[in-house]
């Protein structure tokens, strides 16, 4: 995760265009961090979690911004990366907060961080992810 | 300094009802809640290790005003198709208004267009009325003139007097030194039916409102009163210009509310805050 530079995560623009399959920076790093956050006993991440495993991942010192991770996680769960629930309304009632909206990355967005991770090795090091090949 | 925290918090708050505003409900709430639980995620961390609330503050504004461009981008991808099935469920209503508009504006021009070329005959008849009595009770036809005028370069009212075989017994009428000619058939008419109102054209560029009346007496005929229709169609082109603005600005603006205004939507049933 050092790989991906904060200003990386923070370009996810309105404009951008992708090829098919292909991650952005924001993508990968979503993916990689529900990974690592489930492989740590997390069963679902809400955004705020994961706003915070960026920047811990990436030693930056911002959280990534709502607009950014929002429309990211929304881009990943529509292309069937992640999916995601409610958590049960009486665990958010018993300690008196809002209820969240935990996701979870599914083995097709496990296959894809993969790729990703794959295409890039040639051209950088990516050391962080604590991924493995299946 | 709690409070700069919680102003924030509600600027976040704000923002999020804003910018989904208008969206069908489950998108809505969603992202509200999702907020909502966010941030209530960030204040808790920030009283965890006890960071100054200047600082949590500065940290979910700088958060807000750097994502705000993907708020927007995001609403804009999930308001589309929402957008496009309000259109074409409003579609039949819009056409249906704008019909209706077009009827209301047609039915406008032509009766307040009426109205004022009706307006147009009244001093002629009045003229012609008191010229028809005068000339049944023996006046002789030039007594009954108003001063004469030359039809092309004056807007007055002009009268003629015709004799029972329709030739011309006087005039103050004159367009270019002569008497201007009346069609043919419009005094035999008004022989078989009596009083005629028309709109001659005595010369090119010039419309007159017209009444012919016949007079008995020993020596019958008929009169004809008229006065310049410049004034009146001046108003008429008037009226279909406004006509025509009101027209299209109502088109305009039905099409936008067609199209733009949001589906009503409920207040979410969990406050994000």
């Amino acid at each position: 995760m050092d790989g991906l530079l904060y200003r990386k995560l923070s370009s996810y623009t309105c404009g951008m265009r992708r090829r098919a399959g292909e991650l952005l920076p924001i993508e990968q790093a979503i993916l990689a961090g529900g990974i690592e956050l489930a492989a740590a006993g997390e069963p679902g991440f809400y955004g705020f979690a994961m706003a915070k495993q960026l920047r811990d991942a990436s030693a930056a010192r911002q959280l990534t911004a709502h607009g950014t991770l929002y429309k990211a996680l929304a881009r990943l769960e529509q292309a069937g990366m992640l999916t995601s629930s409610w958590e049960d309304p009486g665990l958010a009632e018993a300690e008196r907060r809002p209820r969240r909206r935990l996701y979870r990355v599914t083995p097709s967005g496990e296959q894809a961080v993969l790729r990703s991770t794959g295409q890039h090795a040639s051209t950088a090091s990516r050391p962080g992810l604590g991924l493995a090949p299946a | 300094m709690i409070w700069l925290q919680a102003a924030s918090a509600r600027i976040v708050a704000r923002w999020t009802r804003l910018y989904t505003a208008g969206l069908p409900a489950p998108i809505r709430d969603r992202r509200r809640e999702e907020i909502g639980a966010d941030v209530h995620g960030q204040l808790d961390e920030a009283r965890s290790h006890r960071e100054r609330p200047a600082m949590t503050a500065a940290v979910m504004m700088s958060r807000l005003l750097r994502g705000a461009l993907h708020d927007l981008s995001w609403r804009h991808e999930v308001s589309r198709p929402v957008s496009l099935a309000r259109w074409q469920a409003r579609r039949g209503w819009w056409v249906t208004g704008v019909l209706l508009i077009t009827v209301a504006a047609c039915l406008a021009w032509l009766s307040y267009g009426l109205s004022l070329r009706n307006g147009g005959d009244r001093q002629p008849l009045r003229l012609a009325a008191a010229a028809a009595g005068q000339l049944a009770s023996g006046s002789p036809p030039g007594s009954v003139l108003p001063p004469v005028i030359n039809m092309a370069s004056n807007p007055a009212p002009f009268v003629i007097v015709f004799d029972a075989r329709h030739h011309v017994l006087a005039s103050s009428g004159h367009l270019d030194g002569r008497t201007a000619g009346l069609p043919a058939g419009v005094l035999a008419w008004v022989a078989a039916h009596g009083q005629d109102r028309i709109t001659w054209r005595p010369g090119p560029g010039l419309r007159e409102a017209a009444v012919i009346e016949p007079y008995g007496g020993l020596h019958p005929g008929f009169v004809l009163a008229a006065q310049s229709l410049q004034g009146i169609s001046g108003q008429q082109r008037s009226l279909t210009r406004s006509i025509a603005y009101l027209w299209l600005a109502a088109f305009a603006v039905s099409f936008l509310i067609a199209r733009l205004l949001p589906a009503r939507t409920t207040r979410p049933r969990h406050p994000i805050l």
